[in-house]
């Protein structure tokens, strides 16, 4: 059954992230890779009070600014309620830095999904984000209290692209 | 800053981006960083040619793709001339990879200026880019050696285009269009 196959999927990858200790860059990437397919593949949002720090900022496009995990939580929350079959695929992954002085990771990846769910914009319009919806980010993980976090981002999404799927013609 | 001075600053970066072999990540961070300003904030557009391809793709977060070093000096040159007292902030900028292999960096920036040029929106607005917050704008670049020379072949780009697009609009067009 597709659930359980599901199921065991998510009970690996949160395993994979839990308690978990970035050694090297190695051990970062894999992180990335594990974490976001639990929040966008998954719809583990609630996983955001786990790796975000408390007051996090996150500047995106178009002048928009994130403050505070709520607002974290609330973003995904919308893009995911827009296209609930959300799925993304990371292109590439760089990342900079060390255990002892923390980490930079800018990431490139495409959002695919179908708009089945309402928005700002109004009902489902059915439509895909088909395969060239950009996704680009850069974020800073530190170890808060033992745990590593992270603690400032700047990401941006093709907002025009995503727009077009959730608008009639 | 007197020109002097400027031109001192301006020296400065374009001597690093003439003898800058590329051998870690942290000289591509550098010489990228360093390149990037010579272009935006002093304006020596022509050294477009020096890290481009001429075959260079940029994805754009619209899908509105650009294909050629041709159209990066169209849209560079539209943009300067829209807001001629660009100027380029760096908020980050970090590599990965080597020599033999290429590197990718990644960099986070936004642009500073105010719309006192003609753009294709129509006639300055007086906007300012960073009006509350900043226009953020973020890219990734594929950098490679093509024969024998280190140029940047695929870039991947999101800019903060409807707020930049905002900036260059008069309040009344947008109301005209929308009333027509």
């Amino acid at each position: 059954m597709l659930a359980d196959i599901n199921a065991d999927k998510i009970k690996a990858l949160s395993e994979a992230v839990k308690n978990i200790d970035l050694k090297d860059k190695s051990d970062v990437k894999e992180f990335v890779k594990n974490y976001t397919a639990l929040i966008y593949d998954h719809q583990m949002i609630g996983l955001i009070y786990d790796y975000y720090q408390e007051n996090v900022e996150i500047l995106k496009e178009d002048r928009i600014r994130l403050k505070g995990i709520e607002a974290v939580v609330q973003d995904k929350q919308e893009l995911l309620a827009a296209f609930p079959d959300l799925k993304v695929k990371i292109e590439n992954i760089i990342v900079s830095g060390d255990a002892e002085n923390g980490y930079k990771i800018f990431r490139r990846m495409r959002y695919e999904g179908t708009n089945s769910g309402y928005t700002k914009y109004g009902p489902p319009t059915g439509k895909s984000l088909g395969n060239a919806c950009l996704g680009l980010s850069m974020f800073y993980m530190d170890k808060k209290s033992g745990q590593w976090q992270i603690t400032h981002e700047m990401d941006m999404r093709s907002i025009e692209w995503m727009e077009k799927a959730m608008t009639n013609d | 800053m007197t020109i002097a001075e400027m031109l001192k600053e301006r020296d400065q970066l374009v001597e690093y981006v003439n003898i800058c072999e590329l051998k870690t990540p942290a000289e591509v961070a550098k010489l990228f960083e360093d390149y990037t300003k010579t272009i935006w904030d002093f304006k020596l557009v022509g050294r477009i040619n020096d890290f481009y391809c001429d075959d260079i793709i940029i994805n754009r977060e619209g899908g509105s793709d650009l294909v050629g070093a041709k159209q990066v000096f169209r849209d560079t040159l539209h943009l300067m001339a829209a807001f001629p007292d660009l100027k380029l902030k760096f908020i980050d900028i970090f590599a990965e990879g080597n020599e033999a292999d290429g590197y990718n960096f990644g960099q986070a920036i936004y642009f500073d200026g105010t719309n006192t040029g003609y753009s294709k929106y129509g006639p300055p607005t007086g906007k300012p880019l960073t009006d509350g917050d900043v226009c953020l704008g973020l890219c990734e670049c594929r950098v490679e050696k093509v024969n024998g020379r280190w140029k940047i072949v695929e870039e991947w780009v999101t800019r903060s285009s409807a707020a930049t697009e905002q900036t260059m609009h008069m309040n009344e067009s947008i109301e005209e269009e929308e009333s027509c």
